[in-house]
């Protein structure tokens, strides 16, 4: 018998099951010192909403975001400007805090990443616990996660680990789609939406002396691909604050697509002062493969992404792991794209940017199964090139 | 720890009697589960999973962003278990004297096992050391990662690690001789053994 058989049995193994009625009894015993719900005690000074007011480190954090969500955004004088104006301290009071921790549901797709919109995928929920550079990390600090993957940066490298794969990678600086989670970089964007002829179709008083801003959007046009991503969907998107404080207290989006589908509701926004710094941890199980890029041969070096498309597509057609992995895959996604029937590649289109992914998008068609089996499946190869090889490399999108 | 029992803490430090609910309701079968493999029968083990429960709210104050409620809660409960197997001289049910116990007397839960594989499995860790008993069923039975075993059982990740180790190679040596046995012995033999 092999450790791994023998580990997988161990982890199958059943436990004693307690009788019915214990957790009745359980409940039963439970103090009445314990109140319901917000009507109990306060929180320890670690959770403690962090106050208003800007340090020179926020200020540092939300320029950071500036400069990473809103390269090229409009100024002021233009249609939404107003909008914009009453954006501004929310962005700022809600960009001030030095770290924070958001629990979000979005509609998304598993084995996609953390932008990726699916409006009629299964709601996922997405966490995050976010210190932006400046604040008690240096260098910032994140761990984000959904069910099929979580990621985190402790400031020096970061850790992505793929649970159902049984794959970690590990890489220098910090990868990790922050944008996608931090409250200050979603106003900034519905700011530079605004002043980019965004509609706004509702402002003003929310329920329960909050303040409330809905804004509709245009997607972006897709050129015939399939739509993936939020920016390329019209969309709405509603934000509740705090007008005391300023600071965002919920989100929600809708895209418009058949139909109004809501895409993502925060479920917790909190702001910290002091993140322990194991919460950016990512645990990783001993028995778990760590992969890394392999070095590639002199004809699979120096490629387009065009062409690392094509390769890689023709690969799976030839079922190809060795080549997968080279450009790429990790070998349980080789293994899963060499498996997965592909006989012909229709195209490979122009490559494109979206969304705050740092690499670029590929679209491609491929013939899946043949004969009267054979259908056609339309997607877009994920790439990056910020490894230290410099080359184009498979992540994501099949 | 996952999102849930992040908010779950947080909800649970606010004195939230809703978050208690859930505390019990995801982890009150693991902690059962958890004395059962420590040596308590069916009554010891509901009555220490209470105990557990009453530490637990007393200390919830002292929970701050805990590495995880489950190691949190096992680490209550066997410290209860062991300070009633000190106290309680009749049952003498430390953890060295527990592998002994269960491997004779499996628990009725046993039944449980689906396969004569599974049981095979149970009596052979049953029949672990202490030490390595409890490191593999935190680990593989509990789901705890190696940091979260280390805290309940008061010991360095690497420890954790070697114990585990040995207890596999031991294992393995166990369920190798067991499943030979088992191929030269007559069927009835082996279903009267399920």
């Amino acid at each position: 018998m092999t450790d791994r058989n023998l580990r997988r049995r161990l982890r199958a193994m059943s436990d004693p099951v307690p009788p019915a009625d214990l957790a009745g009894r359980l409940e039963r015993d439970i103090p009445d010192s314990f109140g319901r719900g917000e009507a109990g005690g306060a929180p320890g000074p670690e959770w403690m909403v962090a106050r208003l007011g800007a340090t020179a480190a926020s200020i540092g954090a939300l320029v950071w975001v500036v400069l990473s969500v809103l390269p090229g955004s409009g100024g002021p004088g233009g249609p939404g400007t107003t909008v914009a104006a009453m954006l501004d301290p929310v962005a700022r009071a809600t960009g001030s805090a030095p770290a924070v921790h958001i629990v979000m549901r979005a509609w998304s797709r598993t084995g996609e990443p953390f932008s990726f919109v699916d409006p009629a995928g299964e709601p996922q929920t997405f966490e995050a616990w976010i210190e932006m550079p400046g604040a008690g990390g240096a260098a910032g600090r994140a761990r984000v996660s959904k069910g099929d993957r979580v990621r985190g940066c402790d400031g020096r490298e970061t850790v992505a680990f793929f649970p159902g794969r049984g794959e970690a990678i590990r890489s220098a600086g910090c990868v990790v789609e922050v944008e996608t989670f931090w409250p200050a970089a979603w106003v900034l964007q519905l700011k530079a939406a605004a002043l980019a002829g965004g509609t706004a179709i509702h402002e003003g008083a929310g329920s329960g002396g909050t303040a409330r801003l809905v804004l509709r959007e245009p997607g972006v046009p897709v050129a015939g691909r399939k739509k993936a991503f939020l920016p390329e969907f019209d969309r709405e998107t509603e934000i509740v604050w705090d007008p005391a404080t300023s600071r965002l207290t919920g989100l929600r989006r809708w895209v418009i697509e058949d139909g109004r589908h809501l895409v993502a509701e925060t479920m917790v926004i909190e702001y910290l002062d002091h993140p322990d710094g194991a919460l950016f941890a990512v645990e990783v199980p001993p028995d778990v493969r760590w992969v890394t890029l392999r070095e590639a041969p002199e004809t699979l070096a120096g490629l387009g992404p065009r062409e690392v498309t094509r390769r890689f597509l023709e690969a799976a057609v030839a079922s190809d792991r060795d080549t997968l992995e080279i450009l790429g895959a990790s070998p349980h996604t080789a293994a899963s794209v060499a498996a997965a029937g592909v006989s012909a590649v229709v195209s490979v289109g122009e490559p494109f940017r979206t969304g705050v992914f740092r690499g670029v998008y590929v679209p491609y068609v491929v013939t899946l199964g043949r004969g009267e089996e054979a259908a056609e499946r339309r997607h877009n190869l994920a790439l990056r090139d910020d490894n230290p090889q410099k080359r184009w490399v498979f992540d994501g999108g099949f | 720890m996952g999102p849930s029992d992040l908010i779950l803490v947080w909800r649970l430090r606010r004195h939230d009697r809703d978050a208690c609910q859930d505390l019990i309701l995801r982890h009150h079968a693991a902690v059962y589960g958890w004395l059962r493999h420590l040596g308590a029968d069916g009554p010891l083990a509901e009555d220490l999973t209470q105990e557990t429960y009453a530490r637990a709210w007393t200390r919830i104050d002292s929970l701050r962003q805990a590495r995880s409620l489950r190691s949190w809660l096992l680490t209550i409960a066997r410290n209860e278990y062991l300070q009633r197997a000190r106290l309680k001289r009749p049952l003498e049910v430390g953890i060295e004297a527990a592998a002994a116990a269960a491997a004779a007397d499996p628990p009725a839960d046993d039944l449980l096992a689906r396969t004569e594989r599974d049981a095979n499995l149970r009596r052979a860790v049953s029949r672990l050391d202490g030490v390595l008993r409890e490191a593999v069923i935190l680990h593989y039975f509990q789901e705890l990662s190696l940091r979260e075993v280390g805290a309940v059982l008061g010991v360095p990740p690497g420890t954790v690690k070697s114990r585990i180790n040995r207890a596999l190679t031991t294992l393995r040596d166990l369920l190798n001789k067991e499943e030979a046995h088992d191929r030269s012995e007559p069927e009835t033999a082996i279903a009267g053994d399920v």
